[in-house]
């Protein structure tokens, strides 16, 4: 089973987890049925074509992004836009990285980085 | 303070990208009379240094988590930036952790964009999963949309910025550049007769296949393969079982980290200088600007390359292009250079002589900078 | 009888949304389906209703229903408690005083509004406890005075603040940490630590404009969870 990968919550962040039926043709990641919209995008792909109303179930997913990027500018708290979850996070612990690095590579400061040239 | 340049990358290091930050900051000092560059320190560089009228900044904080890492770096830069707020006319980027923190503000943002982090966080970190790639390009596509310039290394990357829907008058392309070498001599540690290779290690660069393809020179006596690597012995560990498992173990030299003008001379001695880039989405659909083959081009050395967009940008006609990730290929197009040595100095004088220079790169962003 | 058709719709919509059109409040705890009941009722009462008595009261659809979708996001099987009250200021007047006088002013007289207009309590799927009170404060000042040929002018002033005050108990046990960047300086931050720590966030801001409400409810509201933000320990 792939799980579906929609960030839900809006404060408590969390991932959706139910069974994917499809990919987002947005983004291309798992979607659920619950979370799919009608022309098979993810929530936050589906809200940032419109601006949508509150009425709209979908509505939070794109509102929860504009808030956290005027948050994230009054409190001067860039981490708070990026909203990477724990999930996210994961994937980038030292000493979990295949065959790419040794675990102590983080000591001499020198770690992978995002893509470097 | 008038000016700043924030960079989520070491500063100086023996990586291209440290050589690029150099150019393209000492470009933006010299206009506004100094400034800050904020860059990511540790290894016992300094935190603060001051020359002259630059303040140098270095971001040393050690957190194992890259997130966690970017985050607390993007703080810092926002940290950083505040007191110079009200005077700062001009910030240039390199990554969307600088970006974020200085949007939004009375100054200009130049956004400089080498590479697409989306692109290539799947190939660096192939554990991540396509949710974290989409959050991480929307936090990129966020930033490039909301910078007053974009400044690409190549045309191909000004496409792919042009697909995410980034409007493409703000888009200018400051191709890299090198500078003539002075050394023309190899050093004299160096062997005879060699290929060498320039660059740091990932799976992109394809270093795998020039391994494969140097084996199938097995029978060109004396001929090593040099590979100067912009990272420590320990990631190359993988290539090195690769070398003895092809049994060309011995006559393959490894140099790590060296300095940026040892690199040249190892340049300048090298026969044929190959660029085995290998054909993924990376290198075709996110581009590349390769400093190594500008300077090879520069040194005056042959060069054999993937046919790739952005290389056939740099490198024209003037140099071997080979299909990428085809040891064959590339070993016949070597093995052509080296039998034909004439023509092949021939072609790599022709190259030298239209490698743009690294004053050329700086007038071209001064002209961004005039423009915003 | 006139609106009949309209009357008729109107007993089709969910209770809570009847109580707000005819009394303009609405005071419930209930499971996030519940409230997503609501929210359907209440989506439908523009095209249904045109009568402007009738309307939704002014801050239904720009500040409780995109709050109500948003603390329903968070919860898990608890429920989300909401009074609104937006009969707006008028009646909830304190009493008045005089201020002391001088020439040509005859009288001036002093009265404050608090309208504690929103409250809400949500348990979250995390095992925290949030909660939000919006109160008004509105001091109002009349002076009257009368110049030397005897004509009388009469001058109201009106000064709103807005206090936004949020709090968040966490779950027993569960750790918190200091963000990395201090809150805007109007925001205030109290934490009780303990075995079930408590965060207190507030803040007093100049009356919003209607659609700058929930941007700024949320903004406050943002405090609480930054402490417990998913950034883990380095």
């Amino acid at each position: 089973m792939t799980p579906c990968m929609v960030s839900t919550g809006f404060f408590v962040l969390g991932r959706c987890g139910r069974a994917s039926v499809t990919g987002c043709a947005g983004c291309g990641r798992p979607v659920c049925d619950r979370h799919v919209s009608g022309d098979r995008l993810c929530p936050e792909c589906a809200t940032a074509r419109g601006y949508g109303s509150p009425y709209d179930p979908m509505w939070s997913y794109g509102y929860r992004r504009e808030t956290y990027y005027t948050t994230s500018s009054s409190y001067q708290d860039p981490g708070l836009y990026g909203d990477f979850d724990a999930y996210d996070r994961g994937a980038f612990d030292p000493g979990d990285q295949g065959d790419f690095g040794e675990p102590g590579d983080f000591d001499d400061g020198d770690d992978r980085d995002f893509g470097d040239s | 303070m008038r000016a700043a340049y924030f960079a989520f990358d070491r500063f100086p290091s023996s990586k291209g990208s440290a050589v690029h930050i150099g150019h393209m900051a000492a470009e933006l000092f010299d206009r506004y009379d100094g400034g800050l560059l904020g860059v990511l320190g540790g290894g016992g560089l300094p935190r603060y240094q001051r020359e002259g009228a630059v303040e140098i900044a270095r971001f040393d904080e050690r957190v194992p988590n890259l997130i966690d890492r970017a985050e607390a770096y993007s703080r810092w830069v926002a940290h950083h930036l505040e007191p110079h707020l009200p005077t700062m006319e001009l910030v240039h980027v390199r990554d969307p952790w600088s970006a974020l923190p200085v949007l939004g503000h009375r100054h200009k943002v130049v956004y400089e964009a080498n590479g697409l982090p989306s692109v290539e966080l799947p190939h660096t970190w192939p554990q991540a999963a396509p949710a974290t790639v989409a959050k991480l390009r929307r936090l990129e596509t966020h930033c490039l949309e909301r910078a007053d310039a974009i400044v690409v290394p190549s045309r191909v990357i000004a496409t792919a910025i042009h697909k995410i829907g980034i409007n493409p008058e703000k888009v200018y392309l400051v191709p890299n550049g090198a500078d003539p070498v002075q050394a023309t001599a190899a050093p004299p540690d160096a062997p005879a007769h060699y290929l060498v290779y320039v660059g740091a290690l990932q799976r992109w660069q394809g270093l795998d296949v020039l391994l494969r393809a140097f084996a199938r020179l097995a029978d060109l006596p004396g001929l090593s393969l040099v590979i100067c690597s912009s990272v420590p012995e320990r990631r190359a560990k993988l290539l090195q079982r690769l070398a003895e498992r092809l049994g060309v173990a011995e006559r393959v030299v490894w140099r790590f980290t060296l300095p940026h003008h040892e690199v040249a001379a190892w340049l300048a001695g090298a026969a044929v200088s190959v660029a085995p880039l290998t054909a993924c989405p990376r290198n075709v659909d996110q581009g590349c600007a390769p400093l190594k083959i500008l300077e090879s081009m520069a040194a005056g050395t042959p060069v054999v390359a993937s046919d790739l967009p952005a290389v056939r940008e740099i490198l024209g006609e003037d140099g071997r292009l080979v299909a990428p990730d085809r040891p064959a290929e590339l070993a016949r197009a070597i093995r052509v250079l080296l039998e034909y040595p004439d023509a092949a100095r021939a072609m790599a004088e022709r190259a030298g002589r239209h490698v743009p220079t690294w004053a050329d790169s700086r007038a071209a962003l001064a002209r961004v900078y005039e423009r915003v | 009888m006139f609106w009949r058709k309209t009357r008729r719709a109107i007993d089709g919509f969910h209770p809570l949304h009847q109580k707000l059109i005819w009394e303009h409040v609405l005071s419930a705890a209930l499971p996030r389906s519940e409230w997503m009941a609501l929210l359907a009722s209440l989506s439908r009462h523009n095209e249904l209703v045109r009568r402007r008595k009738w309307a939704l009261p002014p801050r239904t659809e720009s500040v409780v229903v995109p709050l109500i979708r948003v603390l329903c996001e968070d919860v898990g099987r608890g429920t989300v408690g909401l009074t609104a009250d937006l009969r707006g200021h008028a009646g909830k007047e304190g009493p008045r005083q005089q201020l002391p006088v001088r020439r040509p002013v005859r009288s001036a007289e002093q009265w404050w509004v608090r309208d504690r207009w929103l409250s809400a309590r949500s348990e979250l799927r995390d095992g925290s406890v949030f909660t939000l009170d919006v109160v008004d404060v509105v001091r109002k000042r009349r002076i009257v005075k009368v110049n030397p040929r005897g004509k009388r002018k009469t001058k109201q002033k009106t000064k709103g603040v807005q206090r936004i005050l949020t709090s968040r108990a966490l779950a027993k046990g569960q750790a918190s940490a200091q963000p990395g960047t201090p809150p805007p300086p109007w925001i205030r931050v109290k934490v009780r630590r303990g075995p079930k720590t408590v965060i207190r966030a507030g803040a007093k801001v100049p009356l919003p404009v209607e659609r700058e409400q929930v941007r700024a409810i949320l903004t406050v509201a943002a405090e609480p969870f930054r402490w417990t933000q998913r950034r883990r320990s380095a």
